[in-house]
């Protein structure tokens, strides 16, 4: 099965669960979890149901294309229930047989994993799912985001596409996975794959990006003081996505890490208080 | 009549590292709940895998036994009227369901009272247990708790079932949501049936058909077993670390094992990758023969095996092998010593400079510390130069597993260089101990450079204002000084440990004052030596006047604990007798030597010529640092104190004598400062 195929029909199952189909953000995040519909969604009291296909963009796990597992842009499949159903896990391992796996002939895991971003101000707690070993899910019961006590929970549920399209497809290389009508991974993304790791690794202008990063932070700042939440907190994703660039530039040392981490969170911290203010 | 009684909570997988504690303390917190409602029991279990724990109680009281109870009512002055019962005692026995009968007037504590008695009827136990099990279950700690549903029940991860049951009966209660029942639940995919009614007489066996071995040290041994036939299979041993074990054992409901292959290639990386990979990440068990890697991993798996897990599993370890041998190609394009430059890329620590900046102080640092130790001066310094040069390889950059390996990747690539060995070790053993009850340096050099490395990060944290206080230790300063004194203390190094901290510290600034860190540094020995199994309160006196030597002192205090334990009444004299003469040199700054001329009283002259020839003894036995002597010998002079006190009136008018005087006492004070400030010891019971 193809990846697109399997995408359909994950799609097609989460809307027969309820969630209304997203969409993937406009700027690059990190993981699913920046999307409005999953930081803003698992806000407030308002019940909430959403599933949507996410680019996730981190530069630092790039291999210029050489590790068939392992690249600097993945797609992730991101489901948000809010409240979460009390046959969640059932319902899940549905959405894997709904796929096409077959879940006796395989072992299937949830082993501990306390989830968090800490650029986000949010954690949860939760299990990486595993398949034969491999993580194909991580699967969390969010507790706090952008520093502010859930109530009512949501349980975030991010399948890793790749990964899942390659099992169900048999094939131990992204190159060879076929995302559809006879077109493979390796025809659309081996190239930029490649570039993009260059870039990130030797190319990107460090100068321009810790500019850019000081003044998204400013704008977020400015922004917050007139009320305009949703832009603001753009700019709180696209400051996350540039750290993470020049963190893969090797452009922040260790030690200078945890700074940055600390401001784009203040920032998350700040998004998440307006919103909350705003709804109260 | 006795009945055996059946608590579950099944929940959504609990962490592997939380359900032991968790387990035990549910029966240790239930066993305090039947005894303190006075419920007799025969035994009770528990039991646990990732998907519930359970408690199995067997022959349990189904009521208490009724009691006859006395109830204080209004006292005797209020108590009767003309001889009679005054109203308010009979409203007092009405309220209180008491019979005129049984009223009388008792005296208590507090003066003379009407007292009623009655039978108290034993309550059920299934009512008590419906009372108090959710309470008892929130009693249940785990490191971490979540909220999942509207109640807001905190628990470590979501109640999804909950089994009560005593004798047939179910005792029906509702917590987080859940309502309690008798009907448990199989292993997630491979048990069919739906409904799965037990008792507390099947429930392990019902389960066991249902692929669950809820027993958990069944499961342990059965995977042991599992594990150590894959690995014969292959004619090798598996390594089998005790903590991987058990977070395997309760990883699984229902044990199975495989073996998964690997291409021989990768065990070209360094062993520790390697295996780093394998327990770590994947909790697979690595296989060994004659102390070499196989290129095998037994893997211990939730269901029956079969072909496609396998080759899924091994895929998995290949793609982490890939990012290993990934960082390890790319690693070995730049040697260690060009990394030497690179250090200047990395921060030390924020406003501190960078790791070049840090290793050239610890250059700096082995010059003065060379004065007090002797070691290989250049190994030492090589060593320094290399020490960190592993950090800004990408296996340790990685910020997952390999990061833990910081040390020994340097240790590998140095030997594969070609660096000398004892240079090499340095690298990775400079970092032991890591955590409390890790390894220690084995090597002088590795030792030194620990104790280079330890002291000016403790300094730097000091300087940025990041000093430990109560919970609070940002920069992990506290394990720092516990490794430093362990090794000092293993080595027998004697350092001046005050002097060099000063240095240490003036290395990032001219305005040093070390005595912040010093006194620091007391409190962690006292900590160290407590662990020794010596009172704290007798280190902080040893170490209040000497932190040179921290070998000799922890003999000082062991020599003073086991005397006191022999002659506790003589030990209160002599810290008592320490005190007095502490508290009374208060105030007494002059530095004055007594004058034989002075003296009046025969006692003092006594004590005197006593204290000048004990001085003497004493410098033998410093330089021979034996304690047994000088605390003998100090011991020796205490009558001679005593009797100073009970003859002679120091505070007198005279100023000349009362000077001179208190020069005696500070003389004899100095004596006893040699073996530590025993006036700060606490003695019990006052003074």
């Amino acid at each position: 099965m193809s990846f697109q195929d399997t995408l359909i029909k994950l799609e097609n199952f989460w809307k027969q669960k309820g969630c209304i189909i997203g969409l993937p953000y406009t700027s690059e995040v990190g993981a699913g979890t920046f999307n409005p519909h999953t930081f803003f969604g698992a806000l407030g009291k308002r019940h909430y149901r959403v599933a949507y296909i996410e680019t996730s963009k981190r530069p630092k796990d790039g291999r210029y294309a050489k590790n068939p597992n392992r690249f600097q842009e993945f797609h992730q499949y991101q489901v948000l229930l809010k409240p979460p159903p009390s046959e969640i896990q059932n319902i899940y391992i549905n959405s894997l047989r709904n796929l096409g796996i077959e879940i006796k002939k395989h072992d299937v895991r949830f082993v501990q994993d306390d989830w968090e971003s800490p650029t986000l101000g949010a954690w949860g707690l939760g299990w990486e799912v595993w398949l034969d070993g491999m993580e194909i899910t991580q699967f969390t019961y969010f507790q706090q985001v952008g520093g502010i006590d859930l109530n009512p929970i949501s349980v975030e549920l991010t399948y890793g596409l790749e990964r899942i399209s390659m099992l169900i497809d048999g094939v131990d290389s992204i190159f060879e996975l076929e995302w559809g009508n006879g077109i493979y991974w390796k025809d659309i993304y081996l190239d930029p794959e490649y570039q993009w790791c260059v870039y990130n690794f030797e190319e990107a202008d460090i100068d321009f990006l810790f500019n850019i990063f000081n003044k998204y932070e400013k704008e977020v700042k400015r922004l917050l003081e007139r009320a305009l939440i949703f832009p603001a907190y753009d700019f709180v994703i696209k400051s996350s996505h540039i750290f993470n660039v020049l963190d893969a530039r090797g452009a922040i040392s260790v030690k200078e890490r945890g700074n940055y981490i600390l401001r784009i969170r203040k920032m998350a911290k700040k998004v998440a208080e307006a919103w909350q203010k705003m709804h109260s | 009549m006795a009945k055996n009684a059946l608590i579950e909570i099944g929940t959504e997988e609990l962490p592997a590292s939380y359900v032991e504690e968790a387990s035990s303390s549910f029966s240790a917190i239930f066993k305090n709940f039947l005894e303190t409602n006075l419920l007799h029991f025969s035994s009770i279990d528990y039991y646990y895998t990732p998907r519930r724990i359970a408690l199995i109680i067997k022959g349990l009281q189904e009521k208490q036994k009724d009691r006859i109870i006395e109830i204080k009512g209004p006292p005797e002055k209020f108590a009767k009227i003309d001889g009679k019962w005054s109203k308010q005692v009979l409203a007092f026995a009405h309220s209180r369901g008491i019979l005129i009968k049984d009223l009388s007037i008792k005296k208590s504590k507090k003066g003379s009272f009407v007292f009623g008695k009655k039978i108290e009827k034993g309550r059920k136990t299934k009512d008590l247990i419906k009372k108090s099990l959710e309470e008892i279950i929130k009693k249940i700690p785990f490191p971490r708790y979540m909220r999942w549903e509207k109640t807001g029940f905190n628990f470590a991860r979501p109640i999804r079932w909950l089994v009560v049951i005593m004798g047939k009966e179910v005792i029906s209660v509702s917590i987080a949501g859940v309502k309690s029942g008798k009907f448990t639940r199989g292993h997630s995919f491979l048990s069919t049936r739906k409904k799965l009614e037990v008792t507390p007489e099947n429930y392990t066996k019902i389960l066991e058909k249902e692929y669950v071995i809820v027993d958990q040290h069944k499961r342990k041994s059965t995977i042991e077993k599992m594990i150590k036939k894959e690995a014969s299979n292959l004619g090798g041993k598996a390594l089998i670390p005790n903590d991987l074990l058990l977070e395997v054992t309760n990883l699984v409901e229902y044990p199975r094992s495989i073996t998964g292959k690997l291409s021989e290639d990768f065990l070209s990386l360094p062993p520790d990758v390697v295996m780093t990979a394998m327990e770590s990440h994947q909790r697979y068990f690595p296989i060994q023969k004659n102390n070499r890697l196989l290129p095998y991993f037994i893997a211990i798996i939730n269901t029956k095996p079969n072909k496609k897990i396998i080759k899924g599993n091994e895929g998995v370890l290949v793609s982490r092998l890939d990012d290993a041998k990934f960082y390890f190609e790319e690693d070995r394009k730049i040697s260690l010593k060009e990394r030497f430059n690179k250090l200047d890329e990395i921060t030390f620590q924020e406003g501190l400079g960078t790791m070049k900046d840090k290793v050239n102080r610890m250059l700096e640092l082995a010059s003065e510390l060379k004065k007090y130790i002797g070691f290989k001066n250049y190994v030492v310094r090589e060593g320094i130069k290399l020490s960190k040069t592993d950090l800004t390889t990408l296996m340790i950059r990685d910020g997952k597993e390999f990061t833990n390996l910081e040390g020994k990747i340097g240790y590998y690539y140095a030997v594969d260089e070609g660096i000398p060995n004892d240079i090499a070790m340095v690298i990775y053993e400079h970092y032991l101990p890591r955590f409390s009850g890790d390894n220690l340096p084995k090597t002088i050099e590795g030792a030194v450079v620990g104790i280079l490395d330890r002291l000016d990060s403790i300094v730097a944290s000091f300087i940025r204002g990041f000093k430990p206080t109560g919970s609070k230790d940002p920069m992990g300063v506290r394990r720092l000084a516990n490794g430093l004194i362990e090794i000092v203390l293993k080595f027998k190094f004697s350092i001046p440990l005050e002097k060099i901290l000063n240095y240490a510290g003036k290395l990032f600034t001219k305005n040093f004052d070390s005595s912040e860190v010093a006194e620091f540094f007391k409190d962690r020995i006292a900590r160290v030596f407590e662990t020794n199994g010596i009172p704290y309160d007798i280190v902080r006196a040893i170490v209040a006047v000497d932190i040179s030597d921290l070998s000799f002192s922890l003999e000082k205090a062991r020599v003073l604990k086991e005397w006191k334990e022999q002659n506790i009444d003589e030990y209160k004299r002599l810290i008592i007798g320490q005190k007095r003469v502490a508290n009374i040199l208060k105030g007494f700054s002059k530095k004055s030597f007594p004058q034989v001329e002075l003296f009046i009283e025969k006692t003092e002259k006594d004590l005197f010529a006593k204290t000048v020839d004990l001085e003497k003894k004493l410098q033998t036995f410093l330089k021979e640092k034996n304690s047994r002597k000088i605390l003998t010998n100090l011991l020796s002079l205490i009558p001679t104190i005593d009797k100073f006190f009970d003859d002679v009136l120091v505070m007198t008018d005279d100023k000349k004598i009362r000077e001179n005087r208190l020069s005696l006492l500070k003389y004899v004070r100095e004596q006893f400062l040699k073996y530590g400030d025993l006036s700060l010891i606490v003695i019990e019971g006052g003074e």
